[in-house]
Order: C-alpha cells, then structure tokens, then sequence
C-alpha cells in the first residue's frame, strides 16, 4: 500500500496541472483578446486626438486669424500715440 | 484516492469521445475558419511642436478598411451606406463581396485619411454593421504650419528626408512591432504568437521656436523679398538671454503637405546653410576689439582724411566725414575710419576677438548642412586683407551666426551657445567682451536708427533700438559686382536690456533700392515690434 502513494499523488499532480494549463490557456486568450481590444480602443483615441490637432491646426491658423481679423473684423495694430503702457502687475 | 483518479480518467475520456465524435464537424468547421496572418503594427513618429506646445508636425495614420464578406454580405441593407462613406462608387462594394463570397477577408479601401475614418466609422456603429474592421495603415505625416515652418523642419516620409525630421530622425522615429495574430471567422484577434514584437512609438521634439514669432517674421520677409523683387531672404529672432531660436525664416519657402513641391532652392534653410560676407555689420566688432583693448575709448575721434591708399587699392567713403566720433562712424557707416581702426590692431588680437565673438566657427545646431563661414587665419592677411575685414569683406557668415554675434553684444558681452529647442535649465556662456564694451557698443549703434543714420527706417516708435546696417556687393564671377547687392540689418532691443536680437538679410533686391537701411531696415523695424508686444516687454522712455 505504501508504495502506491507516491505514484497516486504524482498521478494527481499531473492531473492537477493538466487542469490548470488549460485554465491559464483560457485565462491567456481573455486577456489577450481584452488587450487587443484595449489596444484598438487606444489607436482609435490617439488618431482621433491627431485628427482634432489637425482641425484646431486649420481653424487656428494664424494667417487665417490675421485676413479675418483684418479684413471682417477691420482690426488693426494701434500705433503708439493710442497706446498706454499699464505698470505689470506684482 | 485511486477511486479520485479514476473518476477524472473517465471523465477526461469522455470529454475526448465528445469533442473527437460528437462535436466532430462543428469544431473542425470552427478550426478552419480562423487565421494566422503576421500583422505590422506601425509605430508612431513622434510629433514636433513649438515652445507652446502648439503642433507644427504630427503622424496620424491613413486607416485601411478590412472586412470579412460572408459576415458582411448578411446584412446587405447597408451596403449603401458604407459603400458613400468610404467614397466608393456605387454598387462596387456589392459586386466586390459577391465576387469575394468564398473568402473571409477582404481589403474594403486602403490610406482613408483620419477625418473621413471618423465618419465610417460613425456609419459603422449607427447602423451596427458587422465584420468591418479599420487597421491603422503607414502613418501620414502633417504640417500644419505649411511654409511658415518649411525649410527648418523638413520632411520625412518613413524617414526624415530634409530639416530637423532629418537632424533628429532617430529621436523621432520608433519601432513598427510585428505581431503574428490568430484571428477566429468573425475576425476577432484570439492569440498572438510568442515571437511578436510590440510597437514602440517615436518621441516627441519640443522646439525653441514661437510660431506666432514664426509667422510673423515669414509674413514680413515674404513680403519685402516680393516687394524688392529680390532673389530670396532670411531673417533670425534669437533671445538674448537664452540663445535660443525664437524665428527662423527663409524665402523662397514650400509647402511640405505638397510631395511635388519638395524639391529645387526653396529648400534650403538658408540662415543657417548660406554664408555671406557680412559687411559693414562687422564694424562694430572692429570697434569693439579696440575698445576691450585700450586702442580707443567711447569719445575718441578718428581722422579720416577721404581715402586711404594701400598699394594699388584704395579705401574711401562716399562723402568725406573728416573727424568723426565713433558715434559717427558707425552711424554714418565709415569704410574709412573703420579700416584706419582694423590697421592701428595687432593681427593676432584682432583675429583672436574675431574668433571668439563666432566668426568661422560652427555653432553644433545640429541641422544638415550647418555652414560654418571662414575667418582667414591672421598669417594669411595682407595689410589689404586686414582693412576689408574691418566693413566686412574678405570673411563669411551665415545669418545665424550674425544674429548670435549680436546676441553676444546684448548679453553684456557673454556669447551663448544657440539652440532650436527649447532650453529647459540655464545656460552657460564665454565671456568675450567686458560688460563695459558691450555696452558702449549697444549705445553708439543707436545712431544708426536715428534721423541722419544709415537706418532710420528701422527705429521703432516706444522703443529705443540699436542696430547696424549693411549693404554688400555680391562676388560674380570672381570679382564685386557693380549692381548686385544683399542688404542686412541686425539689431538689439530694448536697449537698455536687450531681450532680442534679429539679424535680416534679403539677396539681390532689384526694385530699384539696395541699400541695407531701406530694404532690410523696415523688415527689422516690422517684426521687431509685433515680437516685443508678443513678449510683453513694456515700452520704454526713448
């Protein structure tokens, strides 16, 4: 009887472990799938934010800002006798 | 125990008749659906900005559409949709899933630029279509800021091709990763490999430049290049306290979004590649090695006598001045006085300070191409060679080494090494001139903007300014040419505390004026004054 107990316990152990691998392979693929899915939702985030960066370029656009200001708004650069220097402020 | 284990034999075994017997067709159908394909993940190029943050190069990816017919061809309601979304004409998307039928994969339309992307993707989700997939594509590069920005920052395409892109490609550039992915029918991604790489992104540059300063500068140098019909133009804004680059523009310039315009002379970043004889805006240079060396002080006179003879050549202003200050000489400009200043110098000190202050030295910006100028060694010099140098012939230097030798006169006499990105702790300097002479240097050149100056076109009213003039003869064919020019202002402000220094130079001007103060006077006085109300320096008491 003696001498069964230590192949019965291998015989487990090999069981045991032939669960878990199957369990960590399972584990694996959910987590794979999850990152890819978190990868695909921060691909999506980051070309969106390069997307919006393009547009604030093109809407902010400094000779664009200037030729409205100009030309819509009739906004001009004041020359010095219409200009008062205010002491900065502490 | 033994009764344990026979109990999972069994089951195990039954499980293996199930799946090897029973479920036999539905899981060898599954099995074959699914797919490996090595994937290219492509890694982002970092993006470039300004000092502000505000981006002036960016990678976005152009996005391929991807879709597995057999799913998509269910849900035929909304081909029509999807197929004007991606801009595709009508009715081929149909034909191309009915030619595709057997397959599982297919290539829906490849480089969908990112806004139009956004809005298939819109269409995807309002409709809840399925079996349609976006993977980013090769990253597009952008530039906002178009030609404003063009010849220093370049282009890249995989790889920086010109500018900056070029200088700091392996800074900007990353790792596209490899990923060999088993995807199931549906198209959903189950496992990668082992021997997958990730991406790893490029990283960001942050730049000593302003754009607003940028743009200003490019609008004014445009303008006066087209105003004085002039072969082209560069002009440099430095900080005085910092040395970094502040603007940097050149002419004729390109737009970078535009593939077939990247080519030809608009490319070139010519304040820091071309050098030019900087003529007359050397003398205060000159004047300054004689005050640091005792030769003169701030009220000595000098005699000019209408010309001086040095064998067969002869060095004589337009006007006679007769005894002039140095005010004088360096407000009227005076070839003269300033070659009878270089002759009365031992060579070796006056090349020495020369050398010092930058002249033909690199400034290790960095930038492809970087030209270093000449300043002949003071063994070569004939008695000639030593009185040119004095108005600025007979050496060479780019614009950006003009605009750091000032810097240096504004900075009280300590040269700071020049930078295109941003400085993030202080910098350290050489000292080379004493604060004293660096000083009455920055206030004799206040006559040259004033009424009966070279350059008055360059005072800006609330401003007190220093600066010089310079107008030189180009060399053609060996010798100085009769009619072609290049017109140069450099100038300090505020004076009392310069914070800026920017140097203009405009090549061949042929609208009739030539002349430094005229052509190249009004450009400095322009950009001079939107960049201290940018910088918020207040006006002060003229």
């Amino acid at each position: 009887m003696k001498r069964l107990i230590l192949p019965a316990c291998l015989s487990l152990a090999i069981i045991v472990s032939g669960v878990a691998l199957v369990f960590a392979r399972h584990q694996t693929r959910i987590l794979f799938a999850e990152r890819q899915q978190l990868r695909t939702e921060q691909q999506q985030t980051t070309d969106e934010w390069g997307r919006l960066q393009l547009e604030l370029a093109t809407l902010g656009s400094l000779s664009e800002i200037n030729h409205r200001a100009r030309t819509e708004l009739q906004m001009q650069i004041p020359d010095q006798v219409a200009t008062l220097a205010l002491p900065a402020r502490p | 125990m033994l009764g344990l284990i026979a109990l999972s034999a069994l089951l195990l075994g039954w499980r293996a008749i199930d799946q090897q017997l029973i479920q036999h067709n539905a899981l060898q159908q599954k099995g074959q659906s699914w797919q490996i394909r090595t994937e290219t993940q492509p890694a982002y190029r970092g993006e470039i900005t300004d000092r502000h943050g505000t981006v002036l190069a960016l990678s976005t990816p152009l996005v391929t559409f991807s879709a597995n017919p057999q799913v998509l061809t269910a849900q035929e309601l909304h081909l029509p949709q999807l197929t004007r979304a991606l801009g595709l004409p009508p009715g081929s998307l149909r034909t191309r899933l009915q030619q595709q039928a057997h397959k599982q994969y297919t290539v829906l339309k490849k480089r969908v630029p990112p806004d139009q992307a956004a809005h298939v993707r819109t269409v995807l989700k309002t409709h809840d279509i399925q079996g349609v997939h976006s993977t980013p594509g090769t990253p597009h590069r952008y530039y906002p800021t178009g030609e404003v920005f063009s010849q220093l920052i370049g282009f890249a395409n995989q790889h920086g091709q010109e500018g900056l892109e070029l200088a700091y490609d392996a800074h900007l550039r990353g790792t596209d990763g490899k990923l060999q992915i088993i995807r199931d029918g549906k198209g959903k991604a189950i496992q990668a490999h082992q021997a997958s790489r990730l991406a790893r992104d490029g990283q960001p540059l942050r730049l000593s430049l302003d754009h607003r300063l940028q743009y200003i500068a490019y609008r004014e140098l445009k303008a006066a290049v087209t105003r004085h019909q002039a072969d082209s133009g560069s002009a440099v804004l430095l900080d005085v306290t910092s040395g970094e680059v502040l603007a940097m523009v050149n002419q004729p310039g390109y737009n970078p979004n535009d593939r077939s315009a990247r080519r030809g002379p608009s490319l070139r970043n010519r304040a820091i590649t071309d050098v030019f004889e900087p003529g007359s805006t050397m003398k205060p240079f000159i004047v300054a090695t004689a005050l640091e060396h005792g030769q003169l002080d701030a009220d000595s006179q000098i005699d000019t006598r209408g010309w001086i003879t040095l064998g067969e050549r002869r060095i004589q202003d337009q006007t006679e001045l007769g005894q002039i200050s140095l005010t004088t000489l360096l407000g009227r400009s005076s070839n003269e006085g300033a070659a009878r200043i270089a002759l009365s110098l031992d060579k070796i000190t006056l090349w020495q300070q020369l050398d010092q202050i930058g002249f033909g030295r690199s400034l290790d910006t960095g930038f492809p191409a970087e030209a270093t100028g000449h300043l002949p060694h003071d063994s070569q010099w004939s008695r000639m060679d030593q009185a040119s140098l004095a108005f600025g012939y007979g050496l060479s230097a780019t614009t950006l080494q003009l605009a750091q030798a000032y810097a240096t006169l504004g900075n009280d006499g300590v040269r700071l090494p020049v930078s295109l990105l941003q400085q993030t702790g202080p910098v350290s300097g050489e000292r080379i001139l004493s604060a004293d002479t660096a000083r009455t240097i920055r206030h004799l050149l206040r006559q040259v903007v004033s009424p009966g100056g070279t350059a008055p076109q360059a005072a800006i009213p609330g401003y007190p300014v220093a600066g010089k003039t310079g107008t030189v003869r180009k060399i053609r064919r060996g010798s100085y040419s009769e009619d072609r020019y290049r017109a140069i202002f450099v100038g300090l402000a505020p004076l009392a505390q310069p914070r800026l220094a920017l140097a203009i130079v405009i090549d061949e001007p042929n609208a009739g004026d030539y002349y430094g103060g005229r052509v190249a006077g009004p450009v400095f006085a322009r950009i001079m004054r939107e960049a201290l109300r940018l910088m918020q320096i207040p006006p002060q008491p003229t």
